[in-house]
């Protein structure tokens, strides 16, 4: 008997559990073949899957109950921009020889490269020295006390340091009493938040702080005497569907944004200041982006304010660790900063120069707009592989972590879909999907600025911990 | 104890040129990444060395469907890079016209197990050898691939075995051996396996038990099959197997090639007193 003449039967139908490869095989040699998508949770990983099952299990309820009213706050509620002012004057618990950075909290010694140089830009901006190798001084004695900007209802995007005199955005959620805050927007070229520490950039954090500043708190007077004050999410809403993911591309909000201030700021006269501050924002295109990131967080105070939720409400990075906070605990998770992956560098750069993940801007993830916009905008596209379907792809992943679609941000491109929010600890967990949080790039050691763009990954540990930190009813509920 | 970290031969070709792809599965001792048309096992190492083996310090946790990247000579998966040694792992040489079959058969001692359906009689051995001297290596191969259980199937392991034997005898050529595997219905990991044998390479303890047994150290032969036998559910066995069918092939071979003795008058007279 030969080996080729023992036959199987000649006609099969296969259902296939778990590694899709076993399923493409069958399907190459002709033979029909159901797929089910199946895999033991988290990595088969015993003790995180203990916590899901408690988590799915006997406290879902309580857990769905607080979701639902989360979910109602970040997607309903309406921020309005209501002021533009010195960060000592309104931002809580600011001191007065204090900078404010992103990500969790840190001490001096581990900032990464970009943080620090921007932190000695506005420690001489501030006047508290007269160059950068003074202001180095101070910062490494601990003269000048460092705080999450987080942890004071203020988001920054980037390697910003926001001092007592740095102009803030202040974005009022006046259904749920919260008040979020972000800086004015630096915009490009040689500035702080880039991680440039040069003249031109301490000159940007002076000009922003004695001629932007005032200017733009007349330009909100008047639109507020026109129209009432600007309402952030829905003018987001309208760049969604212009191609923005309004995090890594602003440009047509902040159009939009600008053609509504546009009497206002004609109004300002020609004198010096004025033209400077024109140009100024001629050439911003990401001018909205932290007038978003201030609504967002006002948002996620709004969801805080619920107990016992497993939403993520915080997710942050300052270039060394990224941490996250779940519910309405204050406990930030914390672990080492991801590198940005899928990535576009500018002639000449690398990975091998890139800064690890820094930014506060991944707050605009937790709202549905960033990565979770990434279906409409063929700018973000280019990141995510080029093609409008890979871009879906990221849209797709973030709707299987996040427990409702947005009804205001919407995707033309997918029949008006809305974008997914309202990220779920427990399936983070569950899939290993992990939140894309499109990003800039740094130069890691130069001070030579962005070197490009591209998506970060979030890492998995943090959440890990928050997951397990639902069991703690002190830290969440 | 374990060699330090190495590459194998297919992981530093894939390295060579930009590509990409994805982690296709990821098991307790190994994740499995498809790059391009081929495959990487990245593991840790504690396991033993290969051809498509990339074994690292500490493995990242990857998940299925993580993208994998090849550029600039690195790896990355998920966005992390992936530290891989620069050490390329290379097979113990065989001592050439040592004789192997008889002591790797008597010390393998094992039978595979291959859903060949239930008509069939004699032994496996037996229907592969009639194979292999009815259509060669493609007959052999074909007959089996895909068949039995295991992440690679047996029928694909007993496979890459005989593949391997033919390779290192060069019975038939690298193109009409990677033909062969090419057409093979099986899936993309036990496909790569299959290619990296028809080019004359396997997992290191295979190498080792070949070496061995050429060299008639039996204590070394016995470890080598112990470690093979801790290799997946009956994988390593079934790869010697196939070795061992492949290694007694290669021996009728070589002895049909032998001139024939010249009969002399004297004997003839003998057969036929």
């Amino acid at each position: 008997m030969s080996v080729a003449q023992r036959e199987l039967p000649t006609e099969a139908n296969i259902i296939n559990l778990g590694l899709p490869l076993f399923a493409e095989a069958v399907r190459e040699q002709g033979a029909t073949v159901t797929h089910v998508d199946w895999g033991v949770p988290s990595g088969s990983e015993p003790e995180v899957v203990a916590a899901l099952t408690r988590a799915y299990g006997v406290r879902s309820v309580a857990f769905d109950v607080a979701n639902a009213e989360v979910i109602v706050r970040l997607d309903k509620a309406s921020p309005m921009l209501t002021a533009v002012a010195p960060a000592g004057e309104v931002i809580p618990r600011l001191g007065d020889r204090m900078l404010l950075h992103a990500g969790p909290p840190i001490e001096y010694g581990s900032v990464c490269d970009p943080l620090r140089r921007s932190m000695r830009a506005a420690v001489v901006a501030e006047g508290w020295a007269l160059d950068v190798e003074s202001a180095e001084s101070l910062l490494a004695s601990g003269t000048v006390l460092l705080g999450a900007a987080n942890d004071h209802d203020t988001v920054v995007p980037m390697a910003t340091a926001l001092g007592p005199t740095t102009p803030v955005w202040v974005a009022d959620n006046h259904e749920a009493g919260t008040r979020g805050f972000a800086p004015v927007n630096q915009g490009p070229g040689e500035v702080p938040w880039f991680g440039r520490e040069t003249p031109a950039a301490v000159a940007r954090l002076i000009f922003l702080r004695d001629v932007a500043q005032p200017r733009l708190a007349k330009i909100l007077e008047g639109l507020a005497e026109s129209k009432g004050p600007l309402d952030i999410m829905s003018m987001a809403a309208q760049g969604v569907q212009m191609g923005d993911d309004v995090h890594m591309r602003t440009q047509a909000t902040t159009n939009l944004l600008v053609r509504e201030m546009l009497p206002f700021i004609a109004a300002l006269g020609d004198d010096a200041g004025s033209l400077e501050f024109a140009d100024y924002l001629s050439k911003n295109h990401l001018f909205y982006l932290t007038i978003a990131m201030a609504a967002a967080k006002s948002l996620t105070l709004s969801a805080q304010q619920v107990p016992g939720s497993t939403v993520v409400t915080t997710m942050a990075r300052n270039g060394t660790t990224f941490g996250v906070k779940i519910g309405a605990s204050q406990v930030w998770h914390i672990t080492d900063a991801p590198p940005v992956a899928d990535a576009l560098y500018y002639a000449g750069f690398s990975d091998r120069d890139a800064a690890l993940d820094i930014g506060d801007s991944a707050v605009l993830e937790l709202v549905g707009l960033g990565g979770a916009a990434a279906a409409g905008s063929p700018a973000v596209a280019a990141f995510l592989g080029g093609s409008m379907a890979d871009a879906a792809r990221a849209t797709d992943e973030m709707t299987r972590v996040c427990l409702a679609d947005s009804t205001r941000f919407k995707i033309p491109v997918q029949g008006f879909r809305g974008t997914p929010f309202a990220v779920d600890v427990r399936k983070v967990v569950e899939t290993g999907i992990r939140p894309k949080v499109t990003t800039g790039i740094l130069h890691r050691s130069s001070g030579g600025g962005q070197i490009g763009a591209g998506v970060a990954t979030a890492p998995i540990e943090g959440f890990r911990a928050g997951l397990f930190a639902l069991d703690d009813d002190g830290a969440v509920m | 104890m374990r060699p330090p970290p190495d590459i194998g031969r297919a992981v530093k070709e894939i390295v060579a040129k930009d590509g990409q792809g994805e982690v296709i599965a990821v098991f307790s001792r190994a994740s499995y990444v498809g790059i391009d048309a081929t495959i990487v096992a990245l593991l840790s190492t504690s396991e033993a060395s290969g051809p498509l083996h990339a074994r690292v310090q500490n493995p990242p946790k990857v998940r299925l469907g993580d993208r994998a990247v090849v550029a600039g000579g690195r790896l990355y998966i998920g966005g992390g890079l992936v530290d891989l040694p620069s050490l390329c792992w290379e097979p113990e040489p065989l001592p050439s016209g040592a004789p192997i079959a008889g002591i790797l058969g008597d010390l393998l001692m094992h039978e595979p197990v291959l859903d060949l359906g239930s008509a069939g009689g004699g032994s496996l051995a037996t229907s592969l050898e009639r194979a292999l001297d009815r259509g060669g290596i493609g007959e052999a191969c074909q007959g089996i691939f895909g068949r039995g259980a295991g992440l690679t199937p047996s029928g694909d392991d007993v496979a890459a075995g005989l593949l391997l034997a033919d390779a290192l005898h060069g019975l038939s050529d690298d193109a009409t051996r990677l033909a062969i595997v090419a057409d093979a219905p099986t899936h993309a990991i036990s496909r790569a396996f299959l290619a990296e044998a028809a080019r004359g390479q396997s997992i290191e303890p295979m190498h080792r038990l070949l070496a061995a047994c050429a060299l008639r150290d039996l204590p070394a032969a016995n470890s080598a099959r112990t470690e093979l036998a801790a290799i997946g559910h009956t994988s390593g066995l079934d790869l010697a197997y196939g070795a061992l069918v492949g290694f007694r092939h290669a021996a009728d071979v070589a002895a049909a090639a032998r001139p024939a003795r010249l009969m002399t008058s004297r004997a003839l007279a003998q057969i036929t007193a």
